[in-house]
Formats: structure tokens, C-alpha cells, sequence
């Protein structure tokens, strides 16, 4: 419970309509799409709807004297219980921020609010020819400010990277209350390395070092074209050579995506329309460009893949492409009806390895599964090793709750043995706190100390990123 | 007899993803996380584990939902959340009750206005009293704040049902004729359309149908039932009225009153089982669904929305221009709970001289509702007038839609902006250009 006063400043300040206490509106606070929170009951202490960097900054003010930790909120779509509140305290929902605050095309850069969602900002530029390259799957509802402290990614990042490439400056709202901007105060220049580069340090921060009240992203125009190649392998490793190959042969596609057997299947059985052949693993190569370029890359690809591949098809109809595209597009929401009576949980659901041992990787999943006898489902990013496991289970059944959670366990591991990483793009939160100490070394007690410093009180997202030493 | 769904097997595949918070008109107008789709279900499944009490704000969030089922085609794991929704209002029914409001409207109103009916005449005499019209047209505004329909603008009661009105009877309680075509259910009489009284004659008949009229169309819109009948007739199809209908329930259902509903579902089984046709017909985009949702097992005669039979039978285009720019809007019982999306499209199309303008969005709903735009008028109107300027922006001169709740909620969302456009039903437009034939 937080004392009244506190609760009544916080309505002075954000609006008395803007502010939730009642159990209803706390309890939707509560998850976002991670198993750790669907089974914990972190209900925050409050809700605040903010409006305006002036609010964020009077309510840290606030909380700091209090000592009452604020969790940032974009959509919710985290999937590693990365705005919830595991200790209480006041979550603050930015997502009512979305507005485009200046398009200034010319120089190919955006300023936005934190809380505008991903595809919208994309329509609005797609208007006037333009995109923000970073393609999350999540698009029609994680907010960017979500996108920034995450740093995601999505299918494209083989090309086009990570949200980190394209963010030029922040308006950062400091624990303290204080309001600074990274990346020069007035610049709308597209390229600066004027002091630390501290527009990095808050990107990625996952709403521990700062709350993000304004975006200065840099945009791309919008390619002329795009192509695909689909391929279907009777061999795991067959695909993983297929993309070497593509790589060594200077080509550079905007996506390379896997489906392996058990994401091929979840996907016809969803959609038994698809019609997809027998196949240990099917790849999708998209290419961008102009209309030649397109051509020549996906020919020279589906050569590469004819090598190696038992059925080879490209295209660059749009209408093809979108046919093409739908096994890979189902999948996600295919994969929770693999069994009955059961659903997909968040969890172990974003390692990265080196490419070359993706089917490696794949393959072990697979042992994992039959091991724990949890279905998985895995697709995922082979472009750059970035894997999506989905267990699916009887999430009412406490006994398969704890076995996945095992299950998770052996993936994350998996991962760091394989030298990858516990999480390509979904972020650390609390789901992944645990295996930092492993995954980063000392450079852990590095980013601890920056967290004391900018948040000695430590009121902002506490808990999560193991940043605190106990 | 409907029963409640499995409501633990109906929450398990919802993996909070969000997808359903760009798309639900509730949360788009409120922005806060109870008023998605996600935040519902993750109320029931608290409720449903005992891990928060029924209070009022609860409630509110569980009755604050259109039923659109926006969320639902979005929901990449087919989350029903408008089952959710209604096993979870049932609940909350049987412990804090069902408001006084709405008790009036399922368990009086609706269910009585078979019998109500015989005041329509005195209401359409002193109607002139409550509401002035306007522009011209077939509504009506309320002069001050008239009792369940607030300020929105009314259709114009005229005392007709729509088989008086198809059988060119006068209205109640009147002539011997009405009575009679109210009796008989058999569509005839002087307004017969010279295709039906071919079939009459002998000539091939595609097919007999009943006509399941719902409340709002026979009582509020019985020209647009009307017209149903004239297009239907055209084509050569006998059309029915089975007299004993009462309401689909879904008013019913909606509030979480399965008793009324399953008494209402009865009634109807009755009426519609006691004629012999080849298919049930509907021309309410809400009755529709819920036949097919919830009678289609019991009926030997298959249940088509009118646009979709039209399609389905050997459909004769109609010959009168129509130099019309109209613009459609999708009803969400139809477009969403039935997949009816190209077939109204379709028919638009067949009328010479029409120019059909799309709108942007047509997934996003009118904010109607039902019983919703009673209970929260202001929310209501709020959806309503994102919608109305989405279709004012296509520059059309008519809104067509399909159903007549739809009908009512957009007439009053143009009325409001200072739009001039006029709306109608499919029927009317498709019966319009039938009798510029002639
Ligand atoms: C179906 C699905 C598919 C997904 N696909 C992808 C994918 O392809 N690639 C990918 O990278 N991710 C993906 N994600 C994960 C998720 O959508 C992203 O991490 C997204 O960026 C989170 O945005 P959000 O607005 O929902 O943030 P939230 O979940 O609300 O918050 C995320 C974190 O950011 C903090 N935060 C939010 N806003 C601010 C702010 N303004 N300032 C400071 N901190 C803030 C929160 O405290 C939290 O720690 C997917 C998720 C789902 C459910
Ligand atoms: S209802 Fe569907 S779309 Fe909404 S959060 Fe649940 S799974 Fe996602
Ligand atoms: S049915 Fe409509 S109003 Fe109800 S939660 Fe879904 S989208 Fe929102």
C-alpha cells in the first residue's frame, strides 16, 4: 500500500482520471507476456497514465523521496517480464504518449513519442515513402519507447540491423527527475560522436537507467521491391549450409528465416491449405532492392539452395510473396495448437547461437522436448542464429508448469554452452536475471555500478537485468 | 438449450501478446490496459481463480465490451473472447445482478414486444410530442432525454410491421388484412411484386424461405423488411413470415440472461419449425449470427444472411440506375461473426450506375452495440463518431450497411458530425434499382 499523501500527489500531477488504485486496473498491470509473470501475482501498487515529459519527471521526483519503485510500461508485449512489478510500487503507462512530434523527411529522421506503436509510425511514414527498418513480430502493438529499451529486432536485422542503428538522440527522464537529451541537445544532424555515446547506454537499458519521453529515430526510403526464395531441405544441416553458401557468395538477403519440422507441421496443421512437402527444415530468403537487384539475388539464392535443397521456388509477385510468406507468418500463433487443451508459454523463447550451429541448435531442442515430453515448436531468424522455442503445455497443470520451467532452464543453458546468448532480442528482465553473471562476466559489476550511479535509490525497474548484487 | 462454455479451456490460449489492443474500439477510445481485450480476459481468469472479487469496477470492464468480436479475428490464437465475455457476465449476473436497465429491456421489453405491438399506432400518433424530425428523413431526435435511447436520433414509427407493410395492409390494430398477413405469415396482397405473382401463377420458384424478421428491423425499419421481401420476391422466392417470432435472444445473452435467451431461443425454434422452407432468412447482421451461433443444430433449414442467399440462389442483377456514390460499412456480426465480407460488396456492385467507394478501416465497428449504447451512450458515441468520419471521408452521398443496429448508430454519428449522407440498408438500394425498372 502506498501512503495517501503519496497517491494524492500523484493525481495532482498525472490527473485524477489518469490514476488507477482500484484492484481491477492494478491486476491488468499485473503480466506482460511472460510465463514468470503470468504465474506470479506482481500486482503494482498503482497505475499512472502519463501525458507529458513533465509528468514522468515530477512523478520520479516523487517516488525517489518516497522510495517507491516506478516500472515504465510501453504495450506490455515484453515477453520477459520486463515492465512488471516484481516489488511493487507504481507502474507508469507511456503508451498514451504516441504522438509523431516532427517528421523531418529531408534530413531522414523521425521525433516521436515513446508510446506510439510500431506499425502505426510505419503507416505514417509509408505515406510519404519511408520505413523504420527494424521489423518486430510484435509490430501492430509494442510501443517504441518498448523497441528502444529492448533495442528489438525482427526478420530484417540480417540487413537492416537492430533498433540501436537508428536511434540518433533520447530525451531521457533520469531517476532523479532530471531531464537530459543524448546525442546533442538541439541536433538534428544524422551523425555525432560529440561525449560518451550515452543515446547506447540508454538503449537497451530496459527501462533501469531512464524513462525515454522522446525518440529522434533515423528512416530509410522504402525499397523498390522484394523478392523471396523458399526452400525445403531434407537435411538440418543441409540448410545450414545453404545459408553459408548465400553468405560466401557476397549476398546479402534482408531476411533468412527457419522452420523446422515441428514449426512445419504446427504451421499445416493451422493451415492444412499450405500444403507443405515433406521436409526436415524449410528456409525463406527475402531480398530487397531494385527490380534487378531482386532478380539477380534470388536467382543466384535459389541456385545456391538448388545444392543443397530437395524443392527450390522464388518469386517477386507480391501476391506470390504473401502465399509464400504464410507458413512463416502462422507459425507463431500455429505453434499453441500443436496439442489440445494446451497452450505456448514465453519461455527459453529467444536464444541466439553462432549461425553455423543453428541446426545444432535446433536438433538439441528437439532432444530437450522428447527429454521433458513438452511439444516445441522452434522457428526463428537463421540470418543471424536468433531462435523462437515454443513449449506448449496445460498451463493450469502446476506439474507441466514446473517441468517447462526446467525445460527453459536446459535451453537458456544450452545456449550459453553453444556460445550464444540467453536472449538475441527479447531482453533479459527478470526471466533471464539469473544467468547474467555467467553470460556477461565482470562486465556485469560494470553495468552495476552505472546503475548506482544514475539510480542510487535504485527506484527504477528494480529487480530485473540482475542489477542489484543480492 | 445453450450452455455455458468452458470458460478455463476458452482463457488457456490467450498468451497476452496485445495483438488485440490495436484493434478493440473499446481500448482505442480509452487507452488503458482493462479496457483491451487482454485486460478482460485476464480479469475473468482472475475472477474465475478467485484471485479478485466481483467489485464494480470489474464489472464494469466486463460489461464495456461491444460483443464485435474485433479482437477476436485479430487474435492470432483464437482467443473468443466474446465467449469469454458472455460466460463471464452470466457469472457476474448471478452475484451482483443484472442492472435495472437493462432487466427492463431483456426481461420485459424485448421478450413482450410481439404483444407491445398492438400500441404502435397510439406511438406513432404522439410520437410528434417526444422527438421532431429531421431533415426530411426517416428519424427522428428526441426533444429531451427520452428513457433507453437517450438523445440519439430514432427511426420515424410509422405503426406498420413488415408484414403489414409487404402485404400492403394497414397498420395495427387495424384492418382485417393485416391482421391476417400477421396470421397467415404468407406474403401477398396489393404491393406484390408481378415476379411473385408469377410464382403464384405456377412459374418455377426458386425457393420458399422464412423471413426472421429481429425487433429493430420489424418494428423501428419494416420498409427496409419490406424491401427484403420485394428483392427476395424478384427473385423468385416465396417468402414467409412465421408470426409467433420473438426476439433472438441476443440482448439477452448479452446481459449473461441465459434463461430469457433459452426461452426466447425456444420460442423461436417453434415459430420458425412450424412452416415448411427451404432456408431462414435474415436481413439483421446480429440475428443472423446468432442463429447460426445458436439454433443452426435444431433447424432443418439452413440459416443465410440475405445478402449471402441472394448469392447462393441463381441472383437476377437489378436493371435501375442508380447514380449513387455509396460507401459500405461492415457490420461486425457479419463481417467478423460471419465472414460475410465480399457478397454485400458483390450485390453493391451489380446495381447499374453505382459507384461503390471503400472506406478506410472497414474492420472497425460502429460502436452500436446493442444494449451497450443504452448503458454507456457517451462511449458509444465516441466509437461511433471515429467510424462516421472514416465513411465521411470516402465523400460517399449514402452509407449501405446491413443491419439495422448498424443503421440506427450511423444515422445518428452523421447527424451529429453535419453529414448530409443518407443511410440504408442493402435491401432497400438492390429493391430501389428493381423498381426503377419499371
Ligand atoms: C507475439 C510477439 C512477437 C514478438 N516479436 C518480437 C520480435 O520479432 N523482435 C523483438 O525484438 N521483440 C519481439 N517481441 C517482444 C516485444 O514485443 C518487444 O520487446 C517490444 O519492444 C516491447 O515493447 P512494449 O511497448 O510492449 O514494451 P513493454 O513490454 O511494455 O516494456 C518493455 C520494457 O521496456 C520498458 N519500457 C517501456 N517503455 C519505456 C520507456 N518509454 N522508457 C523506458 N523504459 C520503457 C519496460 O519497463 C520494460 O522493461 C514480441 C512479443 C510478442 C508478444
Ligand atoms: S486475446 Fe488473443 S490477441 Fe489478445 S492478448 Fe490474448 S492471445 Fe493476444
Ligand atoms: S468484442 Fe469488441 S469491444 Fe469487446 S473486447 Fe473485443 S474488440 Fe473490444
Amino acid at each position: 500500500m502506498l501512503p495517501a499523501d503519496l497517491i494524492r500527489q500523484v493525481e495532482k500531477i498525472a490527473g485524477l482520471e489518469n490514476v488507477f488504485t482500484d484492484e481491477a486496473n492494478r491486476l491488468c498491470y499485473a503480466t506482460d507476456s511472460s510465463l514468470l509473470s503470468q504465474i506470479n501475482n506482481w500486482v503494482p501498487d498503482l497505475v499512472v497514465r502519463v501525458t507529458n515529459t513533465e509528468q514522468v519527471s515530477n512523478i520520479l521526483k516523487l517516488a525517489n523521496q518516497h522510495r517507491v519503485p516506478v516500472i515504465p510500461r510501453g504495450a506490455g508485449t515484453g515477453q520477459c517480464c520486463g515492465a512488471v512489478a516484481c516489488r511493487g510500487g507504481i507502474v507508469m503507462d507511456l503508451s498514451s504518449m504516441n504522438r509523431i512530434l516532427n517528421l523531418d523527411l529531408e534530413n531522414l529522421q523521425v521525433v516521436v513519442q515513446p508510446g506510439i506503436v510500431h506499425a502505426d509510425l510505419n503507416k505514417a511514414l509509408a505515406a510519404h515513402g519511408f520505413f523504420f527498418p527494424p521489423d518486430p513480430g510484435s509490430t501492430k502493438m509494442c510501443t517504441l519507447g518498448g523497441m528502444v529499451v529492448f533495442n528489438s529486432s525482427g526478420q530484417r536485422s540480417v540487413k537492416y540491423g537492430t533498433t540501436k542503428q537508428y536511434i540518433l538522440g533520447l530525451e531521457v527522464v533520469l531517476p532523479s527527475g532530471e531531464v537530459i537529451v543524448t546525442g546533442g541537445a538541439r541536433s538534428r544532424a544524422l551523425k555525432s560522436v560529440a561525449g560518451y555515446d550515452l543515446t547506447s547506454l540508454f538503449t537497451g537499458s530496459e527501462g533501469t537507467l531512464g524513462i525515454v519521453t522522446r525518440i529522434r529515430l533515423k528512416v530509410l526510403p522504402i525499397p523498390e521491391k522484394r523478392g523471396l526464395v523458399v526452400a525445403f531441405f531434407d537435411k538440418l544441416e543441409a540448410s545450414g549450409q545453404a545459408v553459408i553458401q548465400v553468405f560466401r557468395r557476397r549476398l546479402l538477403p534482408s531476411a533468412i528465416e527457419i522452420m523446422d519440422r515441428t514449426a512445419m507441421k504446427a504451421a499445416t496443421m493451422y493451415k492444412p491449405e499450405l500444403e507443405l512437402p515433406p521436409a526436415e527444415a524449410m528456409l525463406l530468403f527475402e531480398v530487397d532492392g531494385s527490380p534487378a537487384e531482386v532478380a539477380y539475388q534470388a536467382q543466384n539464392i535459389a541456385a545456391i539452395c538448388q545444392q543443397f535443397a530437395n524443392q527450390v521456388e522464388w518469386t517477386d509477385d507480391p501476391k506470390r510473396l504473401i502465399e509464400l510468406w504464410t507458413a512463416r507468418s502462422v507459425v507463431g500463433a500455429a505453434a499453441g495448437r500443436v496439442k489440445p487443451g494446451a497452450t505456448r508459454v514465453y519461455i527459453g523463447e529467444d536464444i541466439c547461437v553462432p549461425v553455423i550451429r543453428v541446426p545444432e541448435a535446433l536438433r538439441r531442442i528437439q532432444e530437450l522436448s522428447e527429454q521433458y515430453n513438452i511439444p516445441i515448436v522452434t522457428y526463428g531468424h537463421i540470418g543471424d542464429g536468433n531462435l523462437h522455442a515454443a513449449p506448449v503445455i496445460n498451463t493450469y497443470d502446476s506439474a507441466e508448469i514446473e517441468k517447462v520451467k526446467q525445460l527453459g532452464d536446459a535451453v537458456h543453458r544450452m545456449a550459453l554452452e553453444m556460445e550464444g546468448t540467453t536472449t538475441g532480442e527479447h531482453g533479459v528482465g527478470l526471466t533471464r536475471a539469473g544467468y547474467m553473471e555467467e553470460e556477461l562476466g565482470p562486465a556485469l559489476q560494470v553495468m552495476r555500478q552505472i546503475k548506482r550511479l544514475l539510480d542510487p535509490l535504485n527506484i527504477l525497474n528494480p529487480g530485473k537485468m540482475a542489477l542489484d548484487e543480492n | 438449450m445453450y450452455m455455458p462454455v468452458d470458460l478455463k479451456q476458452e482463457l488457456m490460449p490467450c498468451v497476452r501478446c496485445g495483438q488485440c489492443r490495436s484493434v478493440c474500439p473499446v481500448f482505442l477510445a480509452k487507452g488503458v490496459e482493462s479496457d483491451a481485450p487482454r485486460g478482460r480476459v485476464t480479469l475473468v481468469r482472475a475472477l474465475l481463480e478467485g484471485r479478485i472479487d466481483p467489485t464494480d469496477i470489474l464489472n464494469e470492464k466486463i460489461q464495456q465490451c461491444l460483443l464485435c468480436r474485433t479482437c477476436v479475428q485479430e487474435c492470432p490464437s483464437g482467443v473468443h473472447v466474446e465467449r469469454i465475455i458472455i460466460a463471464a457476465r452470466e457469472k457476474l449476473a448471478g452475484v451482483t445482478g443484472i442492472s435495472r436497465e437493462k432487466k427492463l429491456v431483456v426481461r420485459w421489453l424485448l421478450p413482450n414486444l410481439q404483444r407491445l405491438r398492438l400500441f404502435l399506432p397510439v406511438i406513432a400518433r404522439v410520437q410528434g410530442l417526444l422527438a421532431r424530425r429531421v431533415n426530411n428523413s426517416d428519424y427522428q431526435a428526441p426533444r429531451f432525454n427520452v428513457p433507453l435511447a437517450g438523445r440519439r436520433l430514432l427511426p420515424v414509427l410509422t405503426g406498420h410491421t413488415i408484414a403489414t407493410m409487404s402485404s400492403g395492409g394497414k397498420p395495427f390494430p387495424a384492418t382485417a388484412s393485416s391482421l391476417k398477413a400477421e396470421k397467415t405469415g404468407v406474403v401477398a396482397g396489393a404491393n406484390m411484386t408481378p415476379e411473385a405473382a408469377a410464382t403464384d401463377n405456377g412459374l418455377k420458384k426458386q425457393a420458399r424461405v422464412a423471413f426472421f424478421t429481429g425487433c429493430l428491423m420489424n418494428y423501428g425499419y419494416p420498409h427496409v423488411g419490406r424491401d427484403v421481401v420485394e428483392v427476395l420476391q424478384r427473385n423468385l422466392v416465396e417468402v414467409v413470415i412465421p408470426e409467433k417470432q420473438v426476439c433472438c435472444g441476443l440482448p439477452m445473452l448479452a446481459a449473461g440472461d441465459r434463461n430469457t435467451f433459452n426461452r426466447m431461443r425456444e420460442e423461436n425454434l417453434r415459430a420458425l419449425r412450424s412452416i415448411h422452407s427451404d432456408a431462414v432468412i435474415t436481413a439483421c447482421a446480429s440475428c443472423g449470427s446468432t442463429l447460426k451461433e445458436f439454433y443452426a443444430g435444431e433447424l432443418e433449414a439452413p440459416i443465410y444472411d440475405f445478402s449471402e442467399f441472394l448469392l447462393a440462389i441463381d441472383f437476377r442483377p437489378p436493371r435501375g440506375t442508380m447514380v449513387q456514390n455509396v460507401t459500405y460499412h461492415d457490420p461486425c456480426h457479419l463481417r467478423k461473426a460471419q465472414g460475410i465480407k465480399s457478397q454485400p460488396r458483390q450485390l453493391l456492385k451489380s446495381v447499374p450506375g453505382l459507384t461503390l467507394k471503400e472506406v478506410s478501416n472497414p474492420d472497425r465497428c460502429c460502436g452500436f452495440g446493442g444494449t451497450f449504447s443504452l448503458t454507456y451512450p457517451d462511449l458509444a458515441r465516441t466509437i461511433g463518431v471515429t467510424k462516421v468520419k472514416d465513411l465521411m471521408q470516402t465523400g460517399a452521398d449514402t452509407v449501405v450497411t446491413a443491419c439495422p443496429g448498424c443503421m440506427l448508430q450511423l444515422a445518428s454519428g452523421l447527424y451529429s458530425q453535419g453529414s448530409q449522407a443518407k443511410v440504408l440498408h442493402l435491401a432497400e438500394l438492390l429493391a430501389a434499382s428493381y423498381r426503377a425498372e419499371e
